[in-house]
This record gives structure tokens, sequence and C-alpha cells, in this order.
């Protein structure tokens, strides 16, 4: 009963919204502010209760030849996902506040609070069909606030990339989820372990699940939905979805793709070992070279990321276990700084960096949470971005020491491009022209601030998050780590 | 060979199809071609054509003969239903009313509506 | 001599007298008063529907075979009945607008849509070849007047000659298909067929080839698609809509009993069948997405569906049945629905045909631009619309293990990625901005918002409780044979 509010308490809210009329914008904001925050609250709720249990609840959906069910769970996999997306959504809410044509404002909390809802119903779901449903349906509020919301043809552009990306992979996900259901007769796929394929059916199914997956996160080389989509969506967007969302095909790769497939994960382990290692050095390669400050972090985040898939294909205890820390951790630096870049850029009026600099001067504090932002993107230990990276870096050169070598080169270039955006906002002269209002608001300060509270607590105290999750690695990795390549 | 019904009307059509030949072919081979311009003119009951045969005639023709088909052609079906009404019975006649019924709603619909006026 | 009547069971024909009774009240309602409106005219067409639909109650899970073996009203033939009435209502709310498009005539409008109708019914139940070619030339026969019925467009005439001249074309393949079927095993009986069929003589494979081309110009399947984009877009907008939706539902029926009396199983012959499915899901997708007139984008959308559903047939089983029905129940709700917007806010002018009207539309009006939204999304198979669900039955048909299901399978999601661009299109012009025009105050009617609603209302709850509808009664339908 709890799951499903903290799962449609954010529709719920935005169904509200409805009722209020549009140009009422401080009932509006209130409204989907406080509906946020309930969200928040009631996940947390879950902190106390699934140390290892697990709160499950299914209801029969659809019998017949193939069975599914509404079937709902938060164990301790999942938990940090969704407190991850409800504490991403109230800053990302919240900062929409600031968005500017009131008359519009409505369908613009509408849809992301009905983004958040198709988020957390991801993270949450145990079926397959209900795990698809929302795989396919979260591109919807996307693609709607990109043509929509943003106010540039850039963004207007960028939209057909994401959907068509992303939809040509859920597309190929449906395929090997049929074909896969073909054999169990249920998308109840979780209830009785891996299921009995035949050597190449496993192979050509988790294909189709690891397609679908590389596409989301996105990994090199299906990537290039990304970089327009990070550059021009709005703010609260590109924070929902760099934060929040890019980590759902990698979750999927723990909740179904490891159990499920284990056989075929090891077997196409080499492959996707080499994309993991090409996302890691393109993305940091391609970050040093922009000038766009979205476009820079975007490149980050990719290679960010390819180290979790290179965690994951590791296959070392140490490292698989680390993977979900580092996600986190991604999750909320990767928000914090497209948020605060955001409000630079409202300030600035512009997002390349050779142009503008020094804002330092007119604005210490936001030097200061950028400033923890940036380090935590970094990798300076203290911060969670360390604990992930290095847990990671530890587990893979157990198994595969060539690549996550190469991969540690990337971390000193993290260094280099962290700094050139760090310096790029902050440091230099001032324009002559700036505005002059440059420091951040009370408001701005505080939607971000919890953010960066939780990169220092996950920084400082990593094991409260990592010894809360061996369960689940056990769960979904054991199955795989002791597979054979088939 | 046993004759299957098929063989019947394979027989009956291949001889339809070399009559036919003969006679469109034959004639035209073997006789002498004296045209002149009543020879040459469309055939029309014997009656002299009034107008080009190629041209534009108004559409109000194909009315006319669309709602004279489908009065005759309903109305034909009165015959056989005359013949055996003493074996139909009651029921054959409430079937004929009714259709009568039907007919003669259409009947007053493309009348009300002007489909018999001749603008 | 005495002649033995032909056995009738009314309760089985009632639908269609009533309905039939529903037409003649329309005509005399026009005859006897001089200014019967649109609104008298229509209203009784919908409630003849709704008359027709009490009549069917009776027949609700019984199978009754009357006519000499011509015709059967069974479950099978129910639910198609329910959803061409329900096709019907709509049809005629949506032409009840101010400028609807009906050649000034409404009274032979609603009896010919009515008539149109009957012939799709009798096409649902017919049971031998002679049944089946009268319903389809009763449909075709009254729509290719309907299509005509926006006659000062000169689309609208433009449109009538083709369907006429092309119509007449299929219908003579149709004919031929079914003397030649006749000539396979001496019966007109569908039942019969299957003797036939198992041994695949000649005949019967030339036959039914002839027929399945005839059948697929009135589906308008891949490669006897080339009529429908230039008659979609002359006819008027109604008429356009039961064109999509109630000659696909009929047809289907025809389609789908000769299919399962012919064949008890997966058969070589079918291998046709199933090339065409892969190749309307082509050239629909692929040929929409240039389309900058949305009835003619939906017309090659109605190619690449029908395409879909064929698929349902795959296998030629019991699931199978109802996943044509649902899918078809989805297709009805989603494309009336759409059709409806279209009607709303044209007001019954064609004016929101052109893909340019829906530029920013969604700011101007919320309402009508979400729904058009949901109408797309569920033919493109989002999740949660009822167009998902469908797809994913038929993508469940289509993994059988055959090559050919698996080929189907494949093309039909990559059909469906293209259509992602193509319903995505107009979705994407609804919500890109255009600054500063006044909003639009027309379009308010109520009737083709009930009709809108309506087709939400479906597309909705089909896609979120599915097994509520997939496993009732109607949609469990008892096979053919």
């Amino acid at each position: 009963m709890l799951i499903n509010a903290v799962i449609f308490a954010p529709l719920l809210t935005a169904v509200l919204l409805l009722f209020v009329p549009r140009t009422a914008s401080a009932a509006l904001k209130g409204i989907a502010l406080a509906g946020a925050l309930i969200t928040f609250v009631l996940s947390l709720t879950f902190l106390g209760s699934s140390q290892n249990g697990a709160a499950d609840q299914s209801v029969a959906w659809i019998s017949g030849t193939w069975l599914a069910s509404y079937h709902v769970r938060i164990d301790s996999l999942r938990l940090f996902f969704v407190l991850l997306t409800t504490l991403v959504s109230v800053a990302c809410i919240w900062a929409a506040f600031s968005y500017a044509d009131e008359a519009r404002l409505r369908g613009y909390l509408f849809l992301l609070l009905a983004f958040e809802t198709t988020l957390l119903g991801l993270f949450t779901a145990a079926d397959l069909l209900l795990f698809y449903v929302y795989w396919d349906l979260m591109l919807i509020p996307v693609f709607l606030l990109l043509v929509g919301y943003a106010h540039s043809a850039a963004a207007r552009r960028a939209a057909w990339y994401y959907l068509i990306y992303n939809g040509a992979g859920g597309l190929v996900l449906l395929l090997g989820v049929i074909a896969l259901v073909a054999h169990t007769h249920s998308f109840e796929v979780l209830a009785s372990g891996a299921p009995q394929l035949s050597g190449a059916m496993e192979w050509w199914i988790f294909l189709s699940f690891a397609l679908a997956f590389l596409i989301k996160t996105p990994a090199f080389p299906f990537h290039s939905w990304m970089p327009p989509t990070y550059t021009h969506a709005p703010t609260p967007v590109v924070a929902m979805v760099a934060g929040v969302q890019s980590k759902a095909g990698l979750f999927a790769l723990l909740a179904f793709g490891l159990p499920l497939f284990p056989h075929a994960t090891r077997a196409l382990a080499p492959i996707l070992l080499v994309l993991a290692v090409c996302s890691i050095i393109y993305g940091a390669l391609a970050a040093l070279g922009q000038r766009d400050m979205k476009t820079l972090v975007a490149f980050s985040s990719l290679s960010h990321l390819g180290l979790v898939w290179l965690a994951l294909f590791a296959f070392d205890i140490t490292s698989v276990s680390a993977s979900i820390l580092m996600l986190v951790s991604h999750g909320l630096i990767a928000a914090a700084l497209f948020l605060l870049m955001g409000f630079v850029e409202e300030r600035v009026g512009t997002r390349d960096l050779a142009v503008f600099g020094g804002l330092a001067l007119r604005a210490p504090r936001l030097q200061a949470l950028m400033l923890i932002a940036a380090m935590g993107a970094l990798g300076l230990p203290g911060l969670s971005g360390f604990a992930g990276e290095f847990l990671i870096l530890i587990g893979s050169w157990q198994t595969q020491p060539l690549y996550t070598a190469i991969a540690l080169l990337a971390v000193v270039l993290a260094t280099v491009y962290v700094l050139q955006l760090f310096q790029g906002i902050l440091h230099r002269p001032l324009r002559a022209d700036a505005q002059a209002q440059l420091e951040l608001r009370p408001r701005e300060i505080w939607l971000v601030a919890p953010l960066l509270a939780a990169i220092f607590f996950l920084g400082l105290w990593p094991g409260w998050l990592n010894d809360r999750t061996p369960m689940a690695i056990s769960n979904a990795g054991t199955t795989a780590l002791q597979a054979t390549p088939r | 060979m046993p004759a299957s019904p098929w063989t019947i009307i394979a027989v009956y059509f291949i001889i339809a199809l070399v009559v036919a030949c003969v006679i469109a072919i034959v004639p035209g081979i073997f006789t002498r071609k004296r045209p002149t311009v009543e020879k040459l003119e469309a055939y029309e009951c014997g009656v002299p054509p009034t107008s080009a045969l190629l041209g534009r005639f108004p559409v109000r023709f194909f009315l006319v003969a669309m709602l004279f088909v489908v009065f005759d052609v309903e109305a034909a079906s009165f015959f056989p239903w005359a013949v055996q009404l003493k074996a139909l019975g009651w029921f054959g006649f409430m079937e004929m009313l009714t259709f009568i019924v039907v007919l003669g709603i259409g009947y007053a619909y493309v009348w009300k509506k002007g489909g018999f006026s001749w603008r | 001599m005495t002649i033995a009547p032909v056995a009738i069971s009314w309760t089985a024909l009632a639908p269609m007298v009533v309905l039939a009774c529903g037409g003649l009240v329309v005509m005399l309602v026009d005859l006897l008063s001089r200014s019967a409106s649109r609104a008298v005219l229509y209203g009784i067409g919908v409630v003849s529907c709704i008359a027709a639909f009490a009549a069917m109650l009776p027949l609700y899970g019984r199978s009754i075979v009357t006519l000499n073996g011509a015709f059967a009203a069974d479950r099978f033939s129910w639910t198609f009945d329910a959803l061409l009435l329900f096709t019907l209502a709509l049809t005629f709310l949506l032409s009840s607008l101010r400028k609807a498009d009906d050649g000034g005539s409404p009274g032979s409008y609603a009896a010919l849509l009515i008539f149109c109708t009957i012939g799709g019914m009798v096409m649902a139940g017919a049971n031998n070849l002679i049944a089946v070619f009268l319903g389809i030339e009763q449909l075709s026969l009254a729509l290719y007047v309907l299509a005509g019925t926006g006659f000062p467009r000169e689309s609208s005439q433009e449109a009538a000659l083709k369907y006429v001249l092309l119509g007449s074309l299929a219908s003579g393949f149709l004919i031929f298909g079914s003397a030649l079927l006749y000539g396979a095993d001496g019966s007109m009986a569908l039942a019969a067929l299957a003797k036939a069929a198992a041994s695949l003589s000649p005949l019967f494979v030339a036959g039914f080839a002839l027929f399945l081309v005839g059948l697929g110009f009135k589906l308008a399947l891949a490669p006897f698609h080339t009529w429908a984009p230039d008659i979609y877009e002359g006819s008027p907008l109604a008429v356009t809509a039961f064109m999509a939706v109630g000659v696909k539902v009929a047809t289907f029926a025809v389609l789908a009993r000769v299919v399962y009396a012919a064949f008890g199983h997966d058969s070589p012959a079918l291998v046709a069948l199933w090339a065409i499915a892969i190749l309307s899901m082509l050239v629909g997708n692929f040929g929409a997405i240039r389309q900058r007139n949305l009835k003619r984008l939906m017309a090659f959308s109605s190619i690449a569906q029908a395409g879909y559903i064929v698929v349902a047939l795959n296998g030629v089983n019991r699931e199978g049945l109802s996943a044509m029905l649902f899918y078809l129940a989805a297709y009805a709700f989603t494309t009336m629905g759409a059709f409806g917007v279209m009607a709303l806010l044209g007001d019954g002018s064609e004016s929101y045909a052109d893909l340019d009207a829906y530029r920013g539309l969604f700011f101007k009006r919320p309402w009508p631009a979400a729904l058009m939204a949901l109408f797309f999304f569920s033919l493109a198979g989002i999740p949660a619309t009822a167009g998902f669900y469908g797809k994913i039955l038929l993508l469940q048909l289509a993994f059988n293990g055959t090559a050919w299901g698996v080929a189907m399978a494949v093309t039909l999601v990559l059909g469906t990625l293209i259509s992602f661009y193509v319903y995505g299109k107009v979705v994407w012009n609804m919500f890109a901005a255009v600054e500063g025009e006044a909003p639009a105050a027309s379009g308010n009617a109520i009737a083709p918002w009930i009709a809108v609603a309506a087709g939400a209302l479906g597309t909705i709850v089909f896609g979120v409780l599915p097994q509520t509808f997939y496993a009732s009664q109607p949609f469990l339908a008892a096979a053919a044979k």
C-alpha cells in the first residue's frame, strides 16, 4: 500500500494541479512542491523497514496464456534508486519555479511530476511487463517537455534524438521481453530464478536487453541522443534525466539482466567491457574539448557511467556491490551540477565557457556550492564520487587489470575537464557587461543544499549505503558471478 | 476417360471460342470493302444519329438508366411470386408486402428528392 | 408443387432488421418533414444503433445458424456487430457539426451510413460465399456514394469515382475467387472449404488467392493499398473515419472466418497472407513519413495497422481471434477518437486535416490536443494505452516458432519504430510553441466531444486493464468453425 503511495503520489499531485486555475501560479507551485516533498518523506520510511526484508505487493493483473501481475517491491537494491529519485525530484520541481512562462507553468509541473512517477514505477517494478510499461512511458513526459517547454529550436530537434533513440531501445527490449516470455509464459520472470534457455536463445535475448540498456544509459557508441538532450533540455528536466533516468539502464541490468541471463552476461562481457572502456575514454576526451558547459558535463557523465559498466562486467564482488554507490553518487552530483549550471545560464545568458567567467567575485555562495559538486565529479576523497570510483577500481583491478588501468587514465582526465569547467565559470576576469545580480537566491541555495549534503554524507560514510546493499547484490549478482560463459 | 461435368463445360467453351473467332475474323479476310458514309455511321436502331458519338452528354441519362434498372429488376421479381402465390401462402404475401413497402419508400424518396424530374 | 419456406430465425436477424427500420424511418422523416434538421436525422441514427444493440443482447453467447446456413449469429459476429454499431454511432456524432460535409442532404447520408453498416453486419455473420459477397457489395456500394457526398470539393468527386472504379475491380476479383472456391469443393458454405484447403488443390489455391486480393483491397493491405490515401483524403471527414474503422472491422470478420473455416492450423497457403502483412507494415509506416495531411497520414496508418492485425491470424488459434478483436476494438477507439478531434476542432470542416493547423495547438486548446496525443500514442503503441497491449498480444502470437512469425514480429517492431516518428510528428507539432497567437475559439460542439470522450475512455481502460476485456466473453469468441 505504502509502495503505491510513493509511486503514485507525484501523479496524484499532477492530477490535482489540473483543478487549479492556470494563472494561480503560487498555488500551483505550492501544491507541486508539497507533493514532491510528501513523496520524499514517504520514501524515507522504507529506510527503517527494509534492512533485509522487502516491501512487496503483488496483484494478479493479466491471466490467460501469459501471466502478468502488478508486482511492485522495494528491497535493498531498489531502495536507493527510489530515494535518489524522490530527493532529486524535490530539487528539480523546486528549481522549476523559476520557469519564466507563467501561462505554461501548470503543464510544466504536471509533466515533471508525471516523469517522477514513471521513474519510481520503473525502479519498483518487479514484473517484466510492468517494468516495460514504465521503461517506455517515461519517454513521453521528457519528449513533451523538450518540444513544448524549452523554447528553443535546438531543444525541439533534440526531442527527436531522444524519442527515436530511446524508442528504438525500448522496442528492441520489447522483442527480447516477448521472446523471453514465450519461454516462461509469465512476465513474473524473477519469481523462479534464471529461466532455462538454450545457449543461443539466452544470448540473443540478453543482447536485446543489453542494447536497450546501453542506449538508455547511454554508453558508447549509442550516446548520440545524449549531448543534444542534456545541452538543450530545460534545467530541471536535464537534472532529472542525467541524475535519475540515466541510472535506469544499469539498474535494469542489476535487477533483471544479471539474474535472468547469467551465462549470456559472461559470454557477452568481453564486448561490453570494451564498450565500457570506450565510453570512459571517449567521454573524457570529448569533455576536454567542449566549450559548452552542459555538453561538457554530458560527456563526463558518459565517462562516469562507463565506469559502472566496467564495474558490473568485471564480475568482482567488490566492484559489483560498489556500483550502486557509484550510481547514486553520480545521480546526486550530476543533478547538482546541472541545476547549478542552469542557474548560471539564467544569469549570464550563455553556456559558452569561453564567453563569460569570473562569477566567483560576485557570487561567493555559488562558488562554494559549485566547488562541492565539481569536486564530487572529480572524485575528491571525502565526497561520494571518490568512494564509488575507488571501490570500483579496486574491485575490477582483481579481474580486469588492463581495462582498469585504462580507466584510471580517465580519472586523471576528469581532473582536467572538471577544473576547466570550474575555472571557466568562476575564475578569470569578470566581463564588464555582467549582470549585477549574480549571487544565488536563497531558494536556489536551499534546493541544491540537500543534494550536496547527501554527497558529503555518502563521501564520509559510504558504508551506510554499501552495507545495506550486499543482500541485493547477492540476489542480483551471484548467479552471474558464479556462472560460466556458455 | 470418364467425362467429368467440367469436361462438357470445357468443350462448350472451346467451341464457343472457335466459333466466335471464326465469325469475327473470316469476314474481314474474304469480303470486299466498299465503305460509304451510311455504312460507317454508328448503328442506332436505324434512326439517323443526332449528335457526335464521342462527346459530352448529360449525367441525367445515367440517373434515369439506373433508376430504371433498379425498379425494373425489382418489379421482375413479382412474376415468379405471382405464379407461386398459392404455394407461398400468407407468409409469401407478407414478405412481398414488406418488399413493396420498402420499395415504395425508396420510390417516394427518389420522387421527392427530384430524381424523376428532367431538369 | 409446394415450396417449403426457408427457416428463418428472426432473433438472429433482429439487429439488422431493427437497424434497417431505423434507416427507413430516417428516410421517411426526411420525406415527410419539410425541415428535419441534421440533429434530428442523426439523432434517429444514433437511436437506431442503440435499438439494434438492444436487439443484440438476447443473442449474447448464443450461436444460431439460419437462412439455410448462409448466416450465422454467433459470439464471433456478436462482438464484430457491437464494434460496427459503436463505430456507426460515433460516425453520426462526428457528422452532426455545423459545417458537416454531407452534401447538403443529411437524410440520404444518414440512411446510406445505416445501410452500409448493415452490409458490414451481414459480412460479420456471413457463413457462405454468397452472403460474404452480398455483404461486401452492400457495404461498398453505399460507401461509393458516401465518399462523394462532399461533392462541392473536387477531391471528394475524385475520391468517389476512384473508389467505384477500383472497388468494382476488387469485387470482380472477389467474385471470381468465390467462383473458383465453389468450383474447388462444390459448395458455397465456408465450412466446406476445409476439405479443399487440406489438399491445396490448384483450383482452391487460385480461388483463395483471388479472394485474398479482393479482401486485401477492401482492407487496404499492401500491395492493394494504392487507392487509400486519395480516397481517405477526398471523402468527408466522418466518412473517412467510418471507412478506416467500419470497413476494416467488417472485412477482418470475413477474413478471419474464411481463414479459420478453411485452415485448422498453419498452412503453406497462408504464407501469402504473412507476406502481405509484412509488406503492409512497411509500406504503411514508410509512406506515412512524408504526409502533411492528416487524412492521408491516417490512410497510411490504417494500411500499417491492418498489416499488424493480420499477424493475429498467425498460427490460426483461438487466442489469435481474441487478440484480433482486442486490437480491432483498440483501433476503433483510437481512430474514431482521432477523427473526432479533427472534426471537433474543424467544426466539421476539413481545416484540421492539415498538419500545420496543429502547430502549437496544445497551448491554445489543451484538452483536444492532449486527447489527440493520447490517440496517437495509442496508435504508436505507447504503454498504458489500448494499442500497447494489442501489440503485446500480436507479438505474443507472432512468436510461435515459425520463421515467418519471427519475421512478422521483427517487422512489427521496426514498423512501430518508424511510426514513433509518424505519430510523434503530430504530437510534436501540437506542443511546438508558436509565439503570440490568439486562442482559437471554435469547436466546442457537444456531440463530437461525446465521441472523443468515448474513444479516450476506451483507449485508457483497455490499456490499463486489458484483462477485463481481453478475457471477457465477447472477446473469447467462439471460432467460426
